[in-house]
């Protein structure tokens, strides 16, 4: 009987989840990025607008169901559901407290990026099936940018897992008892931070979609709850997995003061997309031939020195290696920051806007 | 690949159409297809007295019309050589200013919004709103103003008019400096920017642009300084000019304009004559037959009317010369070789409006 | 330089070429034959003192008995407007093209052609450009007058392939 209660219990949360970050996170994204644009963004539909959300779930589930002419119907209508498939899958092995996990497997961070790269092959045949040309661009360069990006993820994951010396979410979390892996590696949480907006296809990265060039991008020709499925469950499904797995390695996971719960996790979760949502209203977006310059030639150079020296330091200091990673991460991660502040470039710009009173 | 490019696209202000041939994210050539908007005005001109036309003027750039207005009133005044009384002047130049600033508010914003910035264009929209707000006090219309009249300006200055301009002009260069600390430093704004859509003086001047697209390339010239009309002269301003002429220079150059208009406005309202603001006219405009050219410097660029008379009620000939039609022209020449992402980053920072482009 | 210095430059410059050099306000008009016209107009650019290397627009006038091409010109250096005025034959009306002296000509000349029928000769590109008339439809002459809109009885014939549009090119091509 325990089994069944189990298996219930993981199919209300793996499909509740995803769902309800659907219906949260657009809403707190419009609030949000109104209040920083100063507007108000929408505050109509109930007590502060909170039913919202509600009343766009409604309108695209009534919305006539379109398929373009010319498209691959089968792949049109597949390409939503297996871009939807991931967050489903990877909630499964998140710790959400102590002895509260669905699958506690013992190769979790695996896991979580094997189910990680799925996303792109949803998208990928949405810009294929479609038939239209923005979709395919859009389609071509989530795959160019998501596959680059994947690899400074994965290897900052794989540095997590060196100074824990295990796969398993559950072991991360047990690690982080005396202090988070974000004190202790902060480089590798800036880049996990960049490189997760890059797989979220978020704001200075969100070339796939690119609104003002491509149209939609890949989910240009989709049209009501397809649309949505895009909009609300893929996307906000993988921010909050992705959410959920960097409060899980570098925040601590459930982990907090008083006693360790699922909302400490949830808080946790809520900083992070708040933390996508401010870059969303704050950047303008990248050219398709920056952003993999910068996947190449900054974040993976990074990250490799990242995880040789660590590396190193674990074999050289096998029992006392946490003091000389964070020293070494803390300042490279400086360094990094000092490198890329604007002050430097700005006083160029002054220099540059001569002015000319004829 | 070929990628047809509007005309119903998010981010072609209006219906700009471009046919672009693709090589993978790179762009070899660029073919615009105009005339969406055309509405035929220089033959409705032909078709209408001098002032019926009038309440058309200011739909074509519709973003700053009474610059258009302003054009029409001074070819006539050519033409019946008759000069407005001081005060109309001023107030032309202070209703000027404002279409200026609304003008270039929108540029910028739009810019930031093809690239993919958000917030920028709400910020300079909520702030537009403040100068919609004094013009609609000023002429009775938030956009389509009907303001200039042959001889004047419609009307005088409401009461409350220079106190809230005043109390708007003391804010405005501290919204500014907002803008300028979201946008000026901002790093991928930077790398999306500078470099881009480069025009070299030469280039410039061969193209026939204008405006700040011209002075971006490092040209000094503004029609308000170099070819000086209405009261300009008397009036104290910079004219910002960049060095490198790409799409940075071009946005820097209409913030710095925006704190110029501040400065103009604020001197015209200090040196506000007293007198009358129009001048009688006959009801039915005959001017003598000839030829007469009259140009402004608008938001963006050149805006000149060539007006040929023949005595009668209505124009003989009304050609309007628009400076977004030949930003327009320029796309072929610079957009092959960048990037797709390229083709709405640069045509944001010419600032068009198709409007006023296929009249 | 006022007025009169442009106009006493042009007047040297242009001598064995114009028909007729004035003052219209405070424009320097160069009245001359369509044939001459890409040599002054050459002229004008380069002379150091003129300085005209900027071509404000192009565009022409329908008159009764004649069609005039007109070409204003500006200069980074002085504030003086040049008008250059070419008068044509209403039937025929040709001009050589300025399109490689300024090349924002080759739009103005473009327009031009669309809305009043000038051929500019030596064009590289003279297509329609606002309007898709047929040809010999040019509205901006005196004598077009306004045609019906034809309209036929709309029916569902089935979605077929897109029709191509205007400049286009060719739907197959997919690279």
């Amino acid at each position: 009987m325990a089994f069944f209660e189990h298996l219930i219990a993981a199919v209300v949360i793996a499909v509740a989840a995803p769902a309800l970050s659907a219906i949260v996170f657009p809403f707190a994204v419009r609030r949000l990025s109104g209040f920083m644009s100063d507007r108000l963004g929408p505050n109509r539909v109930g007590p502060a607008g909170l039913l919202q959300p509600m009343a766009d779930f409604l309108k695209l589930l009534l919305k006539e169901d379109i398929t373009p002419d010319r498209s691959d119907r089968l792949l049109f209508m597949l390409a939503p559901v297996i871009a939807f498939i991931t967050p489903v899958l990877a909630i499964s092995i998140i710790p959400f407290s102590q002895g509260f996990t669905i699958a506690n497997l013992n190769v979790g961070l695996v896991y979580v990026v094997a189910f990680g790269s799925f996303t792109v092959l949803g998208i990928l045949l949405a810009g294929w099936a479609s038939h239209n040309k923005y979709s395919l661009l859009g389609g071509l360069r989530s795959v160019a940018q998501m596959v680059s990006y994947e690899v400074p993820m994965i290897l900052n994951i794989i540095i997590i897992a060196m100074l824990v010396g295990s796969l398993s979410l559950n072991n991360v979390v047990g690690a982080q008892g005396r202090v988070w892996f974000i004190a202790v590696q902060p480089l590798a949480f800036v880049v996990f931070i960049i490189a997760g907006m890059a797989e979220l296809n978020r704001t200075p990265f969100d070339l796939p979609e690119a609104e003002s060039e491509l149209v939609g991008g890949y989910m240009t020709e989709y049209g009501g709850m397809r649309f949505g499925f895009f909009y609300g469950l893929v996307e906000w499904g993988n921010a909050t997995i992705w959410s959920l797995t960097g409060a899980t390695l570098f925040l601590g996971g459930w982990r907090g003061p008083f006693a360790g719960s699922p909302g400490w996790l949830i808080l946790k979760v809520l900083v992070l997309v708040f933390v996508v949502i401010w870059f969303f209203s704050t950047f303008p977006r990248l050219q398709i031939d920056q952003l993999m310059n910068f996947a190449w030639k900054v974040l993976i150079p990074l990250s490799l020195v990242n995880l040789g020296v660590t590396g190193l330091l674990i074999i050289l200091l096998p029992n006392n290696f946490l003091p000389p990673v964070a020293a070494f991460s803390w300042v490279s991660v400086i360094a990094f920051i000092l490198l890329f502040q604007p002050v430097l470039k700005k006083s160029l710009i002054h220099k540059r806007l001569r002015r000319a009173a004829a | 690949m070929v990628l047809n490019m509007g005309p119903q696209h998010p981010s072609t202000h209006g219906v700009l159409r471009l046919v672009l041939h693709l090589d993978g994210e790179l762009i070899v050539s660029v073919d615009p297809q105009l005339g969406y908007l055309h509405r035929g005005f220089e033959k409705l001109a032909e078709n209408r007295t001098y002032m019926q036309f009038f309440s058309m003027l200011s739909r074509l750039d519709y973003l700053a019309g009474y610059f258009m207005e302003w054009a029409y009133v001074r070819a006539i005044e050519d033409l019946m050589e008759i000069e407005p009384p001081p005060r109309a002047e001023y107030l032309r130049v202070i209703a000027g200013e404002l279409n200026r600033i609304i003008s270039h508010h929108m540029a910028i914003g739009d810019y930031l919004l093809n690239l993919g910035a958000v917030t920028p264009v709400l910020w300079t929209f909520r702030d537009r709103e403040e100068v919609l707000d004094l013009l609609e006090l000023l002429t009775g219309q938030r956009m389509m103003y009907n303001f200039a009249r042959v001889g004047g300006v419609r009307y005088d200055l409401p009461d409350g008019f220079e106190e809230q301009c005043r109390k708007f002009l003391k804010r405005f260069p501290a919204m500014i400096d907002e803008y300028e600390q979201l946008i000026t430093g901002n790093e991928i704004f930077l790398a999306r920017s500078l470099g881009m859509g480069v025009i070299s003086p030469e280039q410039a001047l061969d193209f026939g642009l204008s405006g700040p697209n011209l002075r971006a390339s490092g040209v000094p010239v503004d029609l308000r300084r170099h070819n000086p009309y209405s009261v300009y002269p008397e009036l104290d301003f910079e004219i910002p000019a960049g060095a490198n002429g790409d799409s940075f220079d071009r946005y820097k150059c209409r913030v710095e304009e925006m704190r110029q208009s501040v400065r103009i406005i604020g001197q015209a309202l200090d040196a506000l004559p007293g007198g009358p603001v129009n001048m009688r006219i006959p009801p039915m405009l005959r001017p003598p037959a000839g030829e007469s050219f009259a140009a402004v410097e608008t938001g963006r660029g050149e805006w000149s009317n060539y007006l040929v008379s023949d005595g009668s009620l209505r124009p003989f000939r009304l050609k309007l010369r628009d400076s977004c039609f030949v930003a327009i022209s320029t796309l072929p020449k610079i957009l092959p070789g960048n990037k797709m992402a390229d083709v709405v980053g640069i045509t944001g920072s010419l600032d068009l409006i198709m409007g006023a482009v296929d009249r | 330089m006022t007025s009169e210095d442009a106009l006493e430059a042009a007047e040297a410059l242009l001598k064995d070429l114009a028909a007729d050099i004035f003052l219209a306000g405070a424009r320097v008009e160069v009245a001359l034959d369509a044939d001459s016209l890409p040599e002054a107009a050459l002229r004008l650019r380069d002379d150091e003192r003129l300085d005209y290397k900027y071509l404000s627009f192009a565009s022409g006038i329908d008159f009764p008995d004649r069609m005039e091409a007109i070409y204003l010109l500006r200069s980074a250096s002085h504030g003086i407007v040049a008008e250059l005025r070419a008068g044509l034959d209403r039937g025929s009306p040709a001009v050589p093209t300025l399109s490689g002296i300024w090349s924002t000509a080759e739009w103005h000349e473009r327009e031009t052609f669309d809305l009043l029928g000038i051929v500019y000769e030596g064009h590289p590109d003279l297509r329609r450009i606002l309007t898709r008339g047929e040809d010999g439809d040019f509205p901006l002459r005196k004598d077009a007058r306004p045609h019906r809109v034809q309209r036929e009885e709309w029916s569902f014939k089935g979605v077929g392939a897109p029709k191509r549009l205007p400049g286009e090119g060719n739907r197959t091509e997919r690279s």
